[in-house]
């Protein structure tokens, strides 16, 4: 097995050793969020300084329901304690009321390291060592989103900033080759295989204006939902939370209904469409575009499921400000006052996506679980490949 | 098979790191540079790849890559906005009301050895805000798409010259037989 033509055994003792010539006797501190880009950069470092390595996990208060104390359990496995930073309160009074997705990520990423120079100043350390992979330097070196995790790329300097400088040993790689690299160092399995989470956690999955009953909302749906977005055949499945759309039209709408009917071959009455409040994140052309999004009604839904690529095309070209189309899988109902998205996504590197056929059956579980919650009105599939869309929404 | 030293130009795309590893996997010497940088021409070949710019054939990309096609006789492939780029060096012109993003049929016209092993129809990834709507002088059409009744064109290459554009990403791990049209162009001169 090969990474950029060098074979693996070679490439992890290099950067190993790196490491260590970098650090030599000094302390580091490791970021872990649970995800397999923090345990394999926090592990090599582990390989190659031991104990000097002080790993910590922030609880933002963005995480879902039991996920800090499953981390701690298995890097208990490996033989590497912990120590878990409660700064939830720290980030959602910073964060409270905040609309536009790239100043919630922005504060996100202050108060972030905010905590972590915390950390770094108790433990006397040096370094701080982060899982920054490619697409994190890249989409915010492009202007896409500022992910919480890069400074240095886009020309911030940690040690003047924030007292401390930075170890990323995995900053050229791609997830699917962290995934290999984790599996020949001998990461737990549950980590190695473990869905992608953003680093700003459900935070971005509330979109547009963060509130506290919104995240308590998506902290419960997805709860009731995990064990079925587990099953979902993609690469990543979750849900986000949204205010309930208003019925919407235009001239273009209409002209995009209408090519939308040619390509499904349905005429006729029974379409609805909804605009939404919120923008969501989307890269066209290589450059960012924060967009509206469109939701579509139609009782027999799967119509539009089996011809999605070619609603997109069009979607892209008749309504240029869009940058999400989403289908509704429920039966609008009047009550409630929020709209939950599924969003599950097929890729191994995480630069482009597709989106997966859904199985009608588990769909209906999915909506029936998520309606359970009666602050939900709306649930919808979003149809939108990366690109136009991102694969979060903000 | 002989490995080659390639130069891959990035003009700002999210795409370029990955034509430098998908270079790399295939065995070869892959180097990413930074558009603005100076830049040897001792390569083997050169690959220009994507970016966000919005072009006219006075832009400082046009005028930039213009340089290399005139000094190097090595096979040089533009990708996106290196398609564009290269297109509106020889003449081609652009449009901004035919968009495209993600998955596109692409139909071949005519096979080279670009296309070796490659089947008539694939499908293929692409983001471009801008698109190709006058051919270029001495560029032939290889591979197109269809909007409506309307041919996209896809693939093109120059009639004389080692020098090839696709409008598409052959880099990105959702086009089908990207890795292999990046080889067939690597070993071009075999």
């Amino acid at each position: 097995m090969k990474i950029y033509g060098k074979e693996i055994k070679d490439y992890v003792n290099d950067l190993i050793n790196e490491i260590r010539k970098v650090v030599d006797d000094k302390i580091v501190v490791a970021a872990i969020s649970g995800g397999v880009d923090s345990a394999v950069a926090s592990y090599l470092c582990w390989l190659a300084i031991g104990s000097n390595l002080k790993p910590v996990i922030i609880d933002t208060g963005f995480m879902r329901e039991g996920e800090i104390d499953d981390t701690v359990k298995r890097f208990e496995e490996i033989g590497m304690h912990v120590e878990v930073i409660d700064a939830s309160s720290l980030f959602y009074e910073a964060l409270k009321n905040k609309k536009d997705a790239e100043e919630k990520r922005k504060i996100f990423r202050e108060k972030f390291y905010e905590v972590l120079s915390e950390a770094v100043k108790n433990y006397n350390a040096s370094y701080l060592v982060q899982g920054t992979i490619a697409p994190d330097w890249i989409e915010t070196k492009g202007g896409i989103k500022t992910q919480h995790n890069v400074l240095v790329q886009i020309g911030i300097d940690p040690e003047k900033k924030f007292g401390f400088n930075l170890i990323e040993p995995i900053a050229n790689l791609y997830k699917d080759q962290v995934r290999k690299v984790a599996e020949y160092i001998g990461i737990p399995k549950e980590i190695i295989n473990r869905q992608p989470f953003p680093g700003p956690g459900l935070l971005i999955r509330c979109v547009g204006e963060f509130e506290l009953e919104k995240l308590k909302a998506l902290k419960n749906v997805t709860f009731l939902c995990e064990k079925y977005l587990q099953s979902i055949n993609a690469s990543q499945a979750f849900l986000a939370i949204f205010k309930k759309p208003r019925m919407a039209t235009s001239n273009k709408i209409v002209e995009f209904l209408k090519e939308t009917k040619r390509i499904i071959g349905i005429g006729g009455r029974g379409f609805k469409t909804y605009e939404f409040y919120e923008l969501a994140t989307g890269v066209k052309g290589d450059a960012r575009a924060y967009g509206k999004l469109l939701g579509l009604y139609y009782k027999e839904y799967d119509a539009f499921l089996k011809h999605k690529d070619e609603i997109i095309q069009e979607f892209s070209r008749i309504l240029p400000d869009y940058t999400r189309l989403l289908i509704m899988i429920s039966d609008p109902r009047p009550a409630g006052k929020y709209a939950i998205a599924l969003r599950a996504v097929v890729t191994k590197d995480f630069m482009t996506a597709s989106v997966p056929d859904l199985d009608m059956e588990l769909a209906q579980k999915i909506v029936d679980e998520i309606l359970k919650d009666i602050r939900i009105t709306h649930v919808y599939y979003d149809i939108t490949p990366k690109p136009p869309a991102t694969i979060e929404y903000e | 098979m002989n490995r080659k030293k390639v130069l891959i130009l990035g003009p700002g795309g999210q795409y370029n790191h990955l034509i430098y590893r998908k270079i790399s996997e295939l065995g070869h010497e892959s180097y990413l540079q930074d558009f603005n940088s100076d830049f040897s021409i001792n390569f083997d070949a050169f690959i220009i790849g994507g970016g966000p710019a919005r072009l006219s054939k006075n832009s400082y990309e046009v005028k930039r890559i213009k340089e290399l096609v005139y000094q190097s006789s090595k096979p040089i492939l533009g990708i996106c906005l290196g398609f564009q780029i290269l297109s509106l060096i020889y003449g081609g012109e652009l449009t901004s009301s035919k968009p495209s993003f993600g998955p596109q049929k692409i139909f071949i016209e005519k096979y080279d050895a670009l296309l070796n092993n490659i089947p008539n129809s694939f499908v293929a990834w692409e983001s471009h805000n801008d698109t190709l709507t006058k051919l270029p002088e001495d560029f032939e059409v290889l591979a197109y798409s269809k909007l409506n009744a309307t041919k996209i064109v896809e693939i093109i290459k120059h009639k004389s010259k080692l020098i090839y554009g696709v409008q598409f990403h052959p880099e990105v791990d959702h086009t089908e037989f990207g890795k292999e049209i990046l080889n067939n162009f690597v070993n071009l001169n075999e």
